[in-house]
C-alpha cells in the first residue's frame, strides 16, 4: 500500500529508527512529496506543541484522576456467572449508546493507528530475514528514544483502552439481558467464543505487564479487545432479530 | 338373474381393479403434489438489486444472461415466497406460518448483472455467476460464492465461508468456522475468532486476515505494490514466501517460534522475537504477528515444511 511509508514517521521524528532505517526512510521522501509534506506537518505540529507552557494544575488531581479510573475500568465479565448473578439486572446503559460508543472508537482508533502500527524495515537487498533489535542495547523490545511523538502514542493507547474496556463492559451486559434470544447453539457458540478471545485479552495483558511499552503487545490487545466488540455487536444484533 | 347382467358386472369389476392399479402406479411414480409449489418469471429494470430474507433452508442463486427473475421452490401449504418489485429493489421473501425448522429450498435465476444481498438464520447459500456485487449475512448456514465482481460482504456467526474466483473487494467474517479464498483477485480481508483462514491462487494486492485460534495458510501472488497483513493469537501461520519478491518484511511473535525458507537468521531477544528484512527493493509490505503461534516463510516451488 502506498501509505506504508507513513507508519514510520513518529519513529523517524522520535529518532528510533536506525541508520539503515534513516536511509532509506529520507530516499522514500525524496522521492515521495506527499511523505515529505506529511513528515513536515508533523514536525511542526510536535514543535507548536514543544513551544507550550506547562499548565500547573491548581491542585494534585491524580489522585481524583486515579479513583475514578479505578472505579469506571470493567472487568471482563464471564457471562455464565453474570447470567446467574443477574437474573434481575436492568440494563442502565442504552445500547445504541453503547455501539455509538464502540462506532466512536473505531474512528478514533483509526486515526491513530499510524501512530501504533509496528516496525518497519531496513534494507537487506540479500533477502536474508534479520533479527531487528540487538539484545545488548534493546533487551525487552521496548528501548526506543522518547519523545513527544511516543508520549502522544501513549496517551492514545490509554484513551483507547479505556473506551475500548467500557465498551466491552456495556455490550456484555446487553447480552447477559438478552442472551436468552439466541437459539442454544449460537449463544453456546457466541459465549465459547468470547470466551477464547477473553483467553487472548488476558495473555496480552500478562505480557504488557512484563513490558509495559511494547508496541507489538499493545496493538495485540487493542485488535483483541476490538474484536471482541465486533463479536458482543454481532450478538446483540442478532437478539434483536435484525439479520 | 338376468344374464344381460353378467357382463355389465364383469366389465366393472376390471375396470375397478385397472383403476385400482393406475392408482396405484401413480402414487408410486408421481412425486407429493405441493399446495404451495412456486415457479414465477418476472422481468426486471437494469440496474435493480435484489434482496433475500430466508430463515431455513438452502438459497440456490445462479446468474443468467436474461433481464429476468425466475424462482423454484416447492412449498407446504403454511409456506409462502413473497415477490416484491419496488422498481429498483426487488425483494425475495421465504417464510412459514409455523416459524419453525421446516427446510425450505429456493432456487433463483437472476441477471448476471444484479447485486445480491441475502439475510438469513440457518440457511446454506450459494450464488455463482453473478458478476455483481454480493452480500450475505446468516447464522448457522455454509456460504459458496463463486465468480462475482465488485464488493463482496459475508458473514456467518458458525457457518463456512467459501470464496472462489471473486474480483473485487471481499469481506468475510466468520466467528467459528472456516475461511477459504481461492483463485481470485482485488483485496481480502478476513477474520475469524477460531476458524482457519486458507488462501490460494489468489492475485490481490491488499490483505488483512486476523484470528485468535485459527491457522492461516497464504499461497498466492505478492503484488507490487501490495500491503499484506496476517495476524493471529495462538493460530500458526503459513506463507509461500516466493525468493522473487518485492517486500518489506516485518515479523512479531512473542512466545511463537519462526522459520523460514528464505535465509533466516532468528535472534531470539529477552521477551519475545521480532525480524525484518526487504525482499527485492521492498516496494510492498508484509506484516505477520503471532502472539503465540508459529510462523512458517516457506518456499512455494518446495511447498511446507510444516503442514497443519
Amino acid at each position: 500500500m502506498e501509505n506504508r511509508w507513513f507508519d514510520r514517521i513518529s519513529d523517524y521524528l522520535d529518532g528510533a529508527l536506525s541508520a539503515d532505517e534513516t536511509r532509506v526512510f529520507e530516499a522514500r521522501m525524496a522521492e515521495d512529496p506527499e511523505l515529505a509534506r506529511a513528515v513536515a506537518d508533523v514536525r511542526a505540529l510536535v514543535g507548536e506543541a514543544a513551544t507550550l507552557e506547562p499548565i500547573a494544575p491548581r491542585r494534585d488531581l491524580w489522585p481524583e484522576i486515579a479513583g475514578r479510573l479505578t472505579a469506571r475500568t470493567a472487568p471482563v465479565i464471564d457471562l455464565r456467572e453474570e447470567r446467574e448473578r443477574r437474573r434481575n439486572w436492568t440494563v442502565p446503559f442504552g445500547g445504541w449508546r453503547a455501539l455509538a460508543a464502540a462506532l466512536a472508537l473505531m474512528v478514533i482508533s483509526g486515526g491513530i493507528g499510524w501512530l501504533l502500527r509496528g516496525p518497519s524495515v531496513p534494507a537487506n537487498p540479500g533477502g536474508t530475514i534479520v533479527a531487528e533489535s540487538d539484545p545488548a542495547t534493546d533487551p525487552t523490545m521496548d528501548a526506543r528514544p522518547r519523545g513527544p511523538v511516543t508520549d502522544a502514542v501513549n496517551a492514545s493507547f490509554d484513551e483507547e483502552q479505556q473506551l475500548l474496556s467500557e465498551s466491552i463492559a456495556d455490550l456484555e451486559r446487553l447480552l447477559v439481558e438478552r442472551g436468552h434470544l439466541l437459539d442454544e447453539d449460537t449463544r453456546a457458540i457466541v459465549i465459547d467464543n468470547l470466551v477464547r478471545i477473553d483467553e487472548a485479552i488476558r495473555e496480552a495483558r500478562s505480557a504488557l505487564g512484563e513490558v509495559p511499552e511494547n508496541d507489538y503487545l499493545r496493538a495485540h490487545l487493542a485488535r483483541s479487545m476490538k474484536q471482541k466488540v465486533r463479536l458482543l455487536e454481532d450478538a446483540t444484533r442478532l437478539t434483536r432479530g435484525d439479520i | 338373474m338376468n344374464p344381460h347382467n353378467v357382463q355389465p358386472r364383469r366389465r366393472d369389476r376390471r375396470s375397478w381393479a385397472a383403476s385400482v392399479v393406475l392408482l396405484t402406479l401413480v402414487l408410486v411414480v408421481a412425486p407429493p403434489a405441493h399446495a404451495g409449489d412456486v415457479h414465477q418469471t418476472h422481468p426486471v429494470k437494469k440496474g435493480a438489486t435484489l434482496d433475500v430474507e430466508h430463515m431455513v433452508g438452502t438459497l440456490l442463486v445462479q446468474g443468467w444472461d436474461r433481464d429476468e427473475i425466475q424462482i423454484d421452490a416447492r412449498l407446504d401449504d403454511d409456506e409462502r415466497v413473497l415477490f416484491q418489485d419496488q422498481g429498483r429493489r426487488l425483494r425475495v421473501v421465504v417464510s412459514s406460518a409455523s416459524r419453525a425448522t421446516e427446510r425450505i429450498d429456493l432456487e433463483l435465476r437472476v441477471p448476471s448483472w444484479m447485486s445480491v444481498r441475502v439475510e438469513g438464520h440457518e440457511v446454506d447459500v450459494e450464488i455463482t455467476d453473478v458478476a455483481a456485487d454480493v452480500a450475505v449475512s446468516v447464522i448457522g448456514g455454509d456460504v459458496f460464492v463463486e465468480g462475482a465482481r465488485g464488493r463482496v460482504d459475508l458473514r456467518s456467526v458458525h457457518g463456512r465461508l467459501t470464496v472462489s474466483a471473486c474480483e473485487g473487494s471481499l469481506d468475510l467474517e466468520s466467528t467459528n468456522e472456516d475461511i477459504e479464498v481461492r483463485d481470485g483477485s482485488g483485496r481480502v480481508r478476513a477474520e475469524t475468532v477460531n476458524g482457519d483462514v486458507r488462501m490460494e491462487g489468489l492475485r490481490v494486492s491488499d490483505v488483512e486476515i486476523s484470528t485468535t485460534n485459527g491457522d492461516v495458510l497464504f499461497d498466492g501472488s505478492f503484488e507490487v505494490p501490495g500491503d499484506y497483513a496476517f495476524s493471529t493469537h495462538s493460530g500458526d501461520i503459513a506463507i509461500g514466501l516466493p525468493r522473487d519478491a518485492d517486500l518489506s518484511i516485518s515479523v512479531q511473535t512473542w512466545s511463537g517460534s519462526v522459520d523460514s525458507a528464505v535465509e533466516l537468521q532468528a535472534e531470539e531477544l529477552r521477551q519475545g522475537k521480532r525480524y525484518r528484512a526487504i525482499l527485492g527493493e521492498g516496494r510492498g509490505r508484509l506484516a505477520v504477528e503471532s502472539f503465540g503461534g508459529d510462523i512458517d516463510f516457506y518456499d512455494p516451488k518446495r511447498g511446507r515444511s510444516k503442514r497443519g
